[in-house]
C-alpha cells in the first residue's frame, strides 16, 4: 500500500493571463471613473442654479461616454504579445504559486 | 405638457431652500478667468501624450506599442476630462444669490463639503467694493463686502465679475426696503 496522494491542486493558469488581468485592471478603473462621473453629474444638476449647470452636465456626460467606448475600442486592439518576458512568467509559468501534484 | 429639454434652456433661477414670494435678482459666481487658466493647463495636458505619440512614433511602430500607447492615452484623457470637470462643477457651485429678500452665499468645498449662509437685506448697513492689482483691474473684477451690525463677521463676495454693478443693485435693494 503506497502513500495516499492527499492533495492534487492544480491551477488553470489560462484564467491568469495577461488579456485577464488587464481586463480586471480595465473595469476597476472605469468602475470607480463612473461612480466619479456620476457625483459630478448629481451635483450639478442638484446643486446648480440656472441653465449653465445643466448644459455643463449635459457636454461633460457626451464627453465622458465618448471617451469611454474608444478606451474600449482602443483596449480591444491591444496586442497582449507585446508585453513579452515580463509578464511571461505571470502568464504561463507562475512559478511562485504552490503546484503541488 | 412642456419638454424635459427646457431645463437646458429655460430657469427662474430657483434653488433649494426658495420662498413662494422670493425673486432671484443677481446669480454671482467669481470671474470665469480662473476657471478659463484651469481649461487651458487641461488642455496643455491633454496634448502633451499626443505630442510624445507624434514624437517617438517610429519607435512605437517598430515595437508594435501604437495600439497600447492609445489605449494609455484615452485612459489619460478620461481622467484628465473628469478631473477638469470637477474644477468647473466647484467653480459652478461657488455662487451667490441675491434676492429681494436675502442674500445667500452657497460655498462647495469638495463633493461632500457644502457650505450656506444667508444674511437679509434689512440687515444690511454698508456695501463696499474693493479691486486691487493689475490683474483685477484688467479683467475688472474684485470683491465686494457686505457689512452688518458692528461685532457680526462681513460678508464677501470674492473675485465677483463687476462688483461696482452688484454694489448698485444691492443698493437699490436697500432703498427699496429702507425708504429714505
Amino acid at each position: 500500500m503506497g502513500i495516499p496522494v492527499a492533495h492534487k491542486v492544480s491551477y488553470n493558469r489560462s484564467m491568469i493571463s495577461i488579456g485577464n488581468l488587464l481586463l480586471l485592471a480595465l473595469a476597476i478603473i472605469l468602475f470607480i471613473y463612473w461612480i466619479f462621473n456620476f457625483i459630478i453629474l448629481y451635483h450639478l444638476v442638484r446643486f446648480g442654479v440656472g441653465t449653465s449647470p445643466k448644459k455643463i452636465a449635459l457636454i461633460f456626460l457626451m464627453g465622458s461616454v465618448s471617451l469611454f467606448f474608444l478606451s474600449v475600442i482602443f483596449f480591444a486592439n491591444i496586442n497582449t504579445s507585446v508585453f513579452g518576458g515580463f509578464f511571461s512568467a505571470m502568464g504561463t509559468g507562475l512559478t511562485f504559486m504552490p503546484n503541488i501534484k | 405638457m412642456r419638454s424635459i429639454f427646457t431645463i437646458f434652456l429655460e430657469s427662474a433661477n430657483s434653488f433649494e431652500g426658495q420662498n413662494d414670494d422670493e425673486k432671484v435678482i443677481l446669480l454671482i459666481r467669481r470671474h470665469p478667468i480662473f476657471i478659463i487658466i484651469k481649461s487651458i493647463f487641461s488642455l496643455f495636458l491633454g496634448f502633451m501624450p499626443v505630442l510624445i505619440l507624434i514624437i517617438f512614433f517610429s519607435f512605437f511602430l517598430a515595437n508594435n506599442l501604437v495600439a497600447l500607447f492609445l489605449f494609455a492615452l484615452s485612459l489619460w484623457l478620461m481622467i484628465l476630462w473628469s478631473i477638469c470637470f470637477y474644477s468647473i462643477t466647484m467653480y459652478i457651485l461657488d455662487v451667490w444669490i441675491v434676492t429681494n429678500q436675502r442674500i445667500i452665499d452657497s460655498t462647495q468645498r469638495g463633493f461632500f463639503n457644502r457650505v450656506v449662509s444667508e444674511l437679509h437685506v434689512s440687515r444690511i448697513q454698508d456695501v463696499s467694493v474693493s479691486t486691487s492689482g493689475l490683474i483685477q483691474t484688467m479683467f475688472k473684477f474684485g470683491d465686494l463686502q457686505v457689512q452688518t451690525a458692528g461685532t457680526e463677521e462681513k460678508f464677501k463676495f470674492i473675485q465677483i465679475p463687476n462688483p461696482e454693478d452688484v454694489k448698485d443693485e444691492i443698493a437699490k435693494l436697500i432703498e427699496v426696503k429702507h425708504p429714505i
